[in-house]
Order: C-alpha cells, then sequence, then structure tokens
C-alpha cells in the first residue's frame, strides 16, 4: 500500500473519529446537563425568570466606610461604599448568603450559605480584601446569622432546622461543637462582654392546645460553659421571632415578634385582634423578660417586625416592619425606663406613645438593618434596593435611596411571593399571609378562622396545597385556587379586602410552585439506614394506603382518632408527609408535639402499637425524612 | 494528536530512507497507530466519567458522574453537591425523535424531565417539574453558532452560551457557560473515562464509579429493582485481588465508599487493579484503580 494513501486515510480516520468523539461528547451535555443545573438553582437569568437580588443581611465594616449585603437569591455578597452609595465590589458565593459577620479589623468576612434547595449549611470564609472565598467551614442545615465574639476566636451560627447553634473556632476554622435550643433558632446577637449568646428561636415547641402557655422561647447562652442558661418565654402567642439586638450597655436583649390571638375568633383586625405586632425586652443578667411592647398603633398596624437596630449614640432603635414597609423609630433610654416600669406593656397599645414614631419606606420587603452612627441602611428583599435614613430625632428624617442593580419587573412567581408578604394588602396593615404562615409554613398556633361554625384548628403548611386539595382540616376550602378556595377566601377573611385577580393570580403561581426543603434526616441527601428500614415498615403496616407516595396524602377525609372537644366531625383531610419534619405540633388540633405520639395514637395506625421500638424509631426516621 | 501525527510522519520519512523491508515494517505500524488512535479518540471522548461545575469565583459547586450502556451510550448521570450530597439521578430515554431525560431524587421522586428534540436550527428542550410546570418559562433551544459555541436562546433571544474546549487528542475537556454578553459565569471541568467500561448485556441498573484510587472506590449505583451488588478488584492478569462489596441492595438509589485496606488489601502491593461492580452477575461499571502507599 502507498504510504502517502495510507496517511490520507489515517487523517481521514482521524478527523471521522474526532468528529463522530465530539458529537457523541456533546450530547451528554447541551442541552441536558448544565441547563438543568442552572434552571433547577435558579441561576438561569431569562426573560420569564429573571435574576433577583433579594438582599436579607447587611453588616458594616469596622471603619464605618463600606457595607457589605448579603443577595440571597444572587448568590452573592456585594460590597457597597457609602460616600458613594455605590457597588464597588461583588463577590460569589458557592451558595445563597444568609448572614453576615466581620472580625474586628475588617479583613475577614462570614458569610453563612444555605438554601432551600441545598440546605446543607456552610460558612464562607472570606478575605475582605481580595473578595475570595478562602475557606469553606461545614456547619449545620440552612444555617444562618453568624456571630463573631468580641474577642474573635469564636463564631456562633445558628443552624435554622437543626435547632441548634453551631459553635465555630474561627481561628483554625472548624467547628468544635454545637449547643442545642429550642426550635428553629434563626437569630442571634452576643454581648460586648461575649458573655452571653442571645438566640431567638422562631417558633414554639409546644402542642397547639396548650394555649396557657404556647409561645416563642429566647435563650440565652453561656459562652464560657456552652450551655443554654436560660429559657426565656415570650407572651402567650408569640412566635417569629427574626431579629435579636443587644443594648450598648449589655443589660438588655430587644428582639422582634408577633402575638397571635389566636384564642378567639379572628373576625376583625382593628387593635391588634388577630396580630399584633411587638418587640420583647429582655433582662440578660436576670434571665427574664423585663416587658414586651406594642409597636402599632390602635386604628394601624405595622406588620412583621423583622430587623433591629440602635443607632450609634444609643439614643434610638429602629424596628423594621417588613408586611407594612415601615420602620418604627423609638426613645431608646425612655423605652428601657418605661420597660422596667412594672406594668406589662405587651398590650397596651399607648404605653410608648410620644416616645416613638413611624416612617413609611420606600424599599419593599423591609427585612435588613444596619447603622452607622445615625443612619439606618435598610434593604428591600423585593425592590432590590436600598434606603439611607438618617435619624435625629423623632421627627426631621432625610432620606436617600439606591437601586442595587437592574430594576427587573418581578415575574408570576416572584410578585406571588411579595403579595404573601405584603401587609400593605391588609385593611390598616396588620398583619399579611405571612403572619400566620411564615415561609409559607404553618406558624404551630391554633386559630378560629373568619367562617361560620368555626372552631379552632391547626394551621397548615401551605407547600403543595395547591396540589393536595382540600386545604382546610374539615374541607370548607375545597382546593387553594378558584373563587371559593383558600387563596381568594383568604384575601377576604384574612386580609379583610376584596379579592381581585391582580393580586391572586400570582398568588396562585407562588403557591403552587412552592418546593420542599429537603429534610435534615438526611444523610447526604440520602435516606439514612435506618429511614431506609422505615420505608420498609411505612408500607408494612399500611401507612402508605391514607398517606400514598409521592405527596403522602390520599386527599380524603378520615378519622385519625384525634379527640376534639370543639368540633363534632371526625373525619379529617390527610395532610401530605413532606416536610413533616418542621409542621409541629400535628393532628389538626395540634395536640400532638412529635410524629411519634402521632403515629401511636391507636386509631391513627393500628399496626404501629405492634410494632418493636426498632421498628417505630426506624418509621419515624423515615417520616422525619421526608 | 498533532504531536503524534508528527512522529508518524517521521517514522514515514525514515521508512523511506532504509530500503523496502523498513518500509513494510513502517506501514505495519502505521497502521496500528491508527487503529490504536482512532480507538482512543473515540473510546476517550465519547465517555466522561465526571464533571465539575465551578462558578467564575472558582467555588465548587456540583459534580455529576456519568453511565453508560452495554454499546457505550451515556444513559444516565447522577448530581452531588461538591460535598457529596447526592442530589438526583437523571435518566435517558427515546421520546420521539429527542429525548426524555428524568430526574429522580433519593426516593425516587420525580423532581423534573427535560425533553430534547431537534429543532429548526438547533436542539429544543423543556424542563418541566413533577406537576408538569415549565421551569424555564417557556422552551429553550441550544444553536451551533459557531465550531464549538452554542447558543441557549428563549423566543429568539439569547439568555447564555455554552463553549466547548477540546483537548489535543480530540477529548472534551471544558465547557464554559457564558452569559449573553459573552462573559463567564460558569465552568465546567471534564474527566473522561478512567478505564475501559465493558457492560455486558442490559443491566437491572446503572453505576457510576465516582472514583477508584488509592485502594480507595466510591460509587453511585440505582437499581430497578433489589439485586446483588458485588465490587471486586482484580490484577491486571485478571486474579481477583479483593471482594469489597458483596451484598444485596434495595431497588433505588445507592451510593458507597470502601476501601481494600478493610478487606485484605494490605497484602497486595502497590500498582493498578481494575475495579469491577456488578449487579446481578452482570458487569455495571468498571475502572482502573492505582493502589499507592
Amino acid at each position: 500500500m502507498n504510504p502517502k494513501y495510507l496517511l490520507t486515510v489515517f487523517l481521514l480516520l482521524m478527523c471521522i473519529s474526532l468528529s463522530n468523539a465530539q458529537t457523541n461528547a456533546i450530547q451528554i451535555v447541551p442541552p441536558g446537563l448544565l441547563p438543568e443545573i442552572l434552571a433547577v438553582n435558579r441561576d438561569l437569568e431569562t426573560a420569564q425568570n429573571p435574576k433577583y437580588l433579594s438582599p436579607t443581611a447587611l453588616i458594616v465594616s469596622p471603619d464605618k466606610q463600606s457595607i457589605f449585603i448579603a443577595e440571597q437569591t444572587a448568590k452573592q455578597v456585594v460590597q457597597l461604599t457609602c460616600a458613594t452609595n455605590a457597588i464597588t465590589r461583588t463577590m460569589l458565593m458557592p451558595n445563597e448568603p444568609t448572614g453576615l459577620a466581620i472580625s474586628k479589623d475588617g479583613a475577614t468576612l462570614y458569610v453563612t450559605c444555605a438554601s432551600d434547595r441545598w440546605p446543607a449549611g456552610m460558612v464562607c470564609v472570606v478575605d475582605a480584601a481580595t473578595g475570595k472565598v478562602q475557606k469553606r467551614i461545614p456547619v449545620g442545615h440552612m444555617a444562618r446569622s453568624p456571630v463573631l465574639s468580641p474577642d474573635g476566636k469564636t463564631l456562633y451560627v445558628c443552624n435554622w432546622f437543626n435547632s441548634d447553634v453551631s459553635v465555630i473556632d474561627a481561628v483554625a476554622g472548624t467547628e468544635t461543637g454545637r449547643i442545642h435550643v429550642t426550635r428553629e433558632p434563626y437569630a442571634s446577637a452576643i454581648t460586648p462582654d461575649g458573655a452571653t449568646l442571645v438566640v431567638t428561636n422562631s417558633l414554639p415547641d409546644q402542642k397547639a392546645t396548650d394555649t396557657a402557655g404556647i409561645a416563642c422561647k429566647i435563650a440565652l447562652i453561656n459562652t464560657a460553659t456552652k450551655t443554654v442558661r436560660a429559657s426565656v418565654p415570650l407572651p402567650v402567642g408569640s412566635h417569629s421571632l427574626f431579629s435579636v439586638c443587644i443594648t450598648p450597655d449589655g443589660k438588655f436583649a430587644l428582639a422582634t415578634h408577633l402575638i397571635g390571638r389566636f384564642t378567639i375568633p379572628a373576625t376583625t383586625l382593628s387593635g391588634g385582634w388577630i396580630h399584633s405586632n411587638n418587640m420583647a425586652i429582655v433582662d440578660i443578667a436576670n434571665g427574664n423578660l423585663a416587658n414586651d411592647v406594642e409597636l402599632d398603633n390602635t386604628n394601624q398596624g405595622f406588620a412583621n417586625p423583622w430587623s433591629i437596630g440602635i443607632t450609634g449614640d444609643g439614643k434610638y432603635v429602629g424596628v423594621l416592619h417588613a408586611g407594612s414597609n415601615t420602620m418604627t423609630v423609638i426613645d431608646l433610654p425612655q423605652l428601657l425606663v418605661k420597660a422596667q416600669a412594672g406594668k406589662d406593656l405587651s398590650h397596651d397599645f399607648t404605653a410608648i406613645y410620644g416616645i416613638k414614631t413611624a416612617i413609611d419606606l420606600t424599599t419593599k420587603g423591609s427585612r435588613a438593618l444596619a447603622m452607622i452612627d445615625n443612619k439606618a441602611y435598610v434593604a428591600g428583599y423585593f425592590s432590590d434596593s436600598l434606603e439611607v435614613v438618617t435619624i435625629t430625632g423623632l421627627t426631621g428624617f432625610t432620606y436617600a435611596q439606591c437601586a442595587l442593580g437592574p430594576n427587573k419587573p418581578m415575574n408570576g412567581e416572584r410578585q406571588g411571593e411579595f403579595n404573601f408578604t405584603d401587609a400593605t394588602l391588609c385593611f390598616q396593615k396588620w398583619q399579611s399571609c405571612f403572619s400566620c404562615h411564615p415561609f409559607t409554613r404553618p406558624d404551630a398556633l391554633n386559630w378560629i378562622l373568619n367562617t361560620p361554625n368555626s372552631t379552632p384548628k391547626n394551621v397548615k403548611s401551605m407547600l403543595y396545597s395547591w396540589w393536595t386539595p382540600p386545604t382546610s382540616w374539615a374541607g370548607k376550602r375545597p382546593a387553594a385556587g378558584g373563587i371559593d378556595g383558600s387563596i381568594r377566601s383568604g384575601i377576604q377573611a384574612e386580609l379583610f379586602l376584596q379579592p381581585n385577580e391582580v393580586i391572586a393570580a400570582p398568588l396562585d403561581t407562588f403557591l403552587m410552585r412552592l418546593k420542599p426543603v429537603t429534610s435534615p434526616h438526611l444523610v447526604k441527601g440520602e435516606l439514612s439506614a435506618s429511614a431506609v428500614r422505615g420505608k420498609a415498615v411505612f408500607a408494612t403496616i399500611g401507612c402508605n394506603q391514607c398517606h400514598p407516595a409521592p405527596l403522602y396524602t390520599d386527599k380524603s377525609f378520615h378519622n385519625a382518632g384525634v379527640v376534639d372537644p370543639f368540633d363534632a366531625n371526625t373525619q379529617w383531610d390527610t395532610p401530605s408527609l413532606i416536610e413533616a419534619w418542621r409542621t409541629s405540633p400535628y393532628g389538626h388540633l395540634g395536640s400532638y408535639e412529635n410524629i411519634a405520639d402521632m403515629i401511636q395514637l391507636r386509631a391513627h395506625s393500628l399496626g404501629a402499637a405492634q410494632l418493636s421500638a426498632q421498628d417505630l424509631s426506624d418509621l419515624i426516621e423515615f417520616v422525619s425524612s421526608l | 494528536m498533532t504531536i503524534a501525527v508528527k512522529k508518524m510522519r517521521n517514522r514515514y520519512m525514515q521508512s523511506t530512507q532504509h530500503g523496502a523491508s523498513m518500509k513494510r515494517a513502517a506501514k505495519i505500524r502505521m497502521i496500528t497507530a491508527a487503529i490504536v488512535m482512532t480507538w482512543f479518540a473515540i473510546g476517550q471522548a465519547a465517555r466522561i466519567d465526571r464533571i465539575d461545575i465551578y462558578d467564575k469565583a472558582d467555588n465548587h459547586l456540583l459534580f455529576a458522574t456519568f453511565a453508560y450502556d452495554s454499546t457505550g451510550a451515556n444513559i444516565g448521570r447522577s448530581v452531588f453537591t461538591s460535598d457529596s450530597t447526592f442530589l438526583r439521578t437523571t435518566t435517558f430515554q427515546p421520546s420521539g425523535t429527542g429525548v426524555k431525560e428524568t430526574s429522580v431524587d433519593f426516593n425516587n421522586s420525580l423532581v423534573f424531565a427535560t425533553t430534547t428534540a431537534p429543532s429548526a436550527g438547533g436542539t429544543a428542550f423543556s424542563t418541566v417539574d413533577q406537576f408538569g410546570m415549565d421551569q424555564f418559562g417557556g422552551a429553550m433551544t441550544a444553536t451551533q453558532s459557531s465550531a464549538n459555541n452554542y447558543d441557549i436562546s428563549q423566543n429568539t433571544t439569547v439568555v447564555c452560551k455554552e463553549q466547548y474546549q477540546f483537548g489535543a487528542d480530540g477529548t472534551l475537556n471544558r465547557i464554559n457557560i457564558l452569559d449573553k454578553s459573552g462573559s463567564l459565569t460558569y465552568y465546567a471541568l471534564v474527566t473522561p473515562t478512567t478505564g475501559a467500561l465493558s457492560p455486558v448485556g442490559a443491566t437491572p441498573g446503572r453505576a457510576s464509579l465516582i472514583s477508584a484510587n488509592r485502594g480507595r472506590v466510591n460509587a453511585v449505583f440505582s437499581l430497578v429493582h433489589s439485586g446483588r451488588v458485588c465490587v471486586e478488584a482484580f490484577t491486571l492478569t485478571g486474579r481477583r485481588a479483593a471482594v469489597l462489596v458483596d451484598k444485596m441492595f434495595e431497588g433505588g438509589n445507592h451510593a458507597f465508599a470502601v476501601s481494600v485496606f478493610g478487606q485484605g488489601g494490605s497484602r497486595f502491593p502497590n500498582g493498578a487493579y481494575v475495579v469491577r461492580l456488578t449487579i446481578d452477575g452482570v458487569t455495571a461499571v468498571s475502572g482502573k484503580m492505582l493502589l499507592e502507599r
């Protein structure tokens, strides 16, 4: 064979093989793999799915020259130079940033990252000079609210759904232990001497039928012993504790929360009939509640109090209301005097009249606040903007605004999420959908709704409610959507607003698209060995008859054996078991604190009585993993 | 590839200077080389063991491993977060003129499904969740804009771009994801196959070796129904050196990490071994493992 011919054949073969090889390789990837990953993580920006910023946390640099802003859905932290209100640096994070802390020298930024889709938490240690992530420290489920000890040696992080706090050696960059707290720690702050870490638990951990005592608690942690030295209960009905700060003298912790008046029928709104929006004042040294104050006016609510901060001179405390988009400014020294006068102020609208004022903000979903001297920097989660309010007293405020990025119109899902949290839709702005359904999940309370013959019922999760009609325990609301559905009925009965499609239709979109948070009981995203065994038990004793996969409900009514002294009905809607790990208490009356109690209820699951302790444990583990 | 061709050309030039016998020898060498290199190009590029996804700040976000059938066709992948937390497994099924990719979670519950099909000028695709709801807000199209460059468009508007980079041997080794202006947003590093995959016949499941090195094997596999899974290590001469796993698994997705050092592996000298994972006696995946202490 002529070598020239052979060489030609060879080169042709190579070209063909290379062409085939590239074709084969490419078939693996576009459009399948990468758009899939980007879409699922919502990182692919399309006309219909714009990439929003969603600023959710702020921290001021020690030199007060700049502010770092955690932009949650954009998965980035940006640095804003205060002198110009301009973004001067963008730092990408591996997951959604949920909280920020900074070292005293300003050299190191600590960013907690986690998301509903990837809830395994981490602390990203960022070099503030370069903006590079230097180290990632694994922590707990849905980690948030990092707090650095005054000596800079220890970092504390709330693991929201592990119900504990990570203790991290900030020098070595390793987690050294966990401190268990009550339920769903959401925010934390540390005293100036570093002796006490204050942690707010965002939900109560009791039976909803415990009407005399159900409330959230604030944990005071002794940082020397790493133990909870006091667990301070707030007024009955308190929930949704989303922020805490310490007074400059280190004596008091101020924490925002709601109080649900769940024992009375929800027939009106004025005067905080259903919800009032409050602030707790905790005496740190004595480990008790010094007082609790109403932030609302008699004829106007300031819904969903969220972030809280104190001006540099210690004269004023600012409280953001994410639902009504207002900021309450209170004279702090006078507030503390009133708080220590011995009179319960938690239901007294007049108590702080004259020492407070409320101002409207341009930001939407105002969740994050940082103070530099007498300037309050407010971030709007839904407006992707910042508002700077100069506080010189209870009047005479000055304002400046800046956008954090290009204005992107809300798509249906985002608009629905905003509507869900927007209390300006509500009569007198007392509450939003979010008030009873924080993050669309239950507030753990029983409510008597504004419907005929209503009796107490435990709040249901809205996750998959669109797909699992009926949406109410007794079936009074047949579905989520539609003219008789929960969404439009809720707008009318709970917001006291005539439903209209401009408001309701985006809510439809938002609620039908809700996705579960991966269970903290999974091991590396998989069922544990115990849960695998429990899955078999689940089928063996017939749990799957009423709770069939994939949503673990047959969408039918059954008698689960829950004794109800208020209602003659015995048949109740079967709830989905997805996210059962976070929806305590259980049953239509919320009369069972944990899954074990519910499973072992004889009329609920006859087979459970015959289970060995191991099988029962495995079954609980499986249900907790869904 | 270029270097190899130059070497062959040199050999050809040399052979013309050293008589007929040398020419014949050169021809034989050349034919052999052509066959080997053609196989190498196809085999290496057509099979990818793993893709690691990074953002433009070099944060490692995700990785995906791939599974192949007896013909070497890619039949699925599994996606993990950077800390090896399992996210989902995707399998491919023919659907009309295209392919439907179905992704399930740890509990075999549908996460989402992507359908791809040829369309005018490119490949159309859409991803829906378990309720059939579109995840992109509309169908997308991947169109080749130039050699190794693709535009991902929605309603004729480019929303991002993909750029494929190949090594000198033709192996795909990097994919850049660019925003619509062309700036890098993410990139993927491609790990070609680490060993010859030789599945035989239809398997009752799929498996991928995430890594097999230094005496440790990380594997993921999914079973259509319960089955016996066996992982063995062989010397290069075919002698079985160790049985790393031999047990029954339930249907569904599984993952494990195992070390030969817990299986009497300390008796074995350093060197290369072949690791094979069989499902009910059928080889699902195999690869080479370097044992070094």
